[in-house]
């Protein structure tokens, strides 16, 4: 079972089936799988966007007081940002030095 | 135009992680398990006109990349810490200090306890787009909000059923 935005919880097959049974609906055939569902799936897979989606919507006022006062120390979070960048850079240009 | 002082001194910590490969791994190891910071620098300084399932699915990712990000961090800074004093007492390493400093920030130190009282404890950034959906889902700590939790039992549940199904 996989899961992505646009289609939500679907199943993934092998593709050396010839031939999928009835059941399976909407299947899209890709290079190593077969990406499908069912009906049942497809209507539970549903309900659970939609609850992800409740969710998200009353989480919304918690996280904007939260990002109001992440965002006051924001000239703090760049400063970090350019300290890990500058860590990263030195790190792999370290490592491509002693290679060479 | 080159700044020989500023060549001088990454020099000098080329030499210094040269010499010291276990602190070199480490913070090998820390940098891997960082967020995408770019994205959570967008997502802080984006203000959203119209609220969506899309934005808040920003808002809440760009919370758990903070506080990944600062976690993470401390790491780092306690490591460059050590490299920094592995060296003899006399010898400096201004480079390593400042960005130690940087990391270090005690008001950055003040964000991670305010985030921790709204995000549960284990809530972590994915890769995995499946595995991202279910942090977001239960980022905030249960006990918040009743109808939040029972969001999250109905999510919980159908996923439970497509497993059945499966």
């Amino acid at each position: 079972m996989q899961f992505n935005n646009t289609r939500g919880f679907f199943i993934s097959v092998p593709n050396e089936l010839l031939s999928l049974p009835p059941y399976f609906v909407q299947a899209v055939q890709n290079k190593k799988s077969i990406y499908c569902s069912t009906l049942e799936m497809i209507s539970t897979s549903d309900r659970a966007m939609e609850s992800i989606n409740q969710a998200l919507s009353i989480t919304n006022d918690i996280i904007q007081t939260c990002l109001s006062q992440v965002r006051s120390h924001i000239d703090q979070l760049f400063n970090m940002t350019d300290a890990v960048v500058s860590d990263t850079f030195t790190a792999a240009d370290h490592k491509l030095n002693r290679r060479t | 135009m080159i700044n020989i002082r500023s060549q001088w001194q990454l020099f000098r910590t080329y030499n210094l992680l040269d010499r010291n490969n276990r602190s070199f791994a480490d913070i090998a190891q820390c940098l891997g398990q960082f967020p995408d910071l770019d994205k959570m620098l967008s997502g802080l300084c984006y203000e959203p006109k119209s609220i969506t399932a899309n934005t808040v699915r920003t808002g809440i990712d760009a919370l758990i990349f903070v506080k990944n990000a600062m976690t993470n961090s401390q790491h780092v800074a306690a490591v460059l810490g050590r490299l920094a004093n592995s060296e003899s007492p006399n010898s400096t390493q201004p480079l390593l200090n400042l960005l130690t400093e940087s990391l270090e920030n005690q008001q950055l130190k003040g964000l991670i306890s305010e985030l921790a009282n709204t995000l549960e404890e284990k809530s972590t950034f994915k890769r995995i787009t499946q595995e991202m959906r279910y942090e977001e889902c239960f980022a905030i700590r249960s006990g918040v909000n009743g109808l939040l939790d029972i969001a999250r039992k109905t999510f919980l549940q159908s996923v439970s059923e497509m497993e059945e199904v499966r």
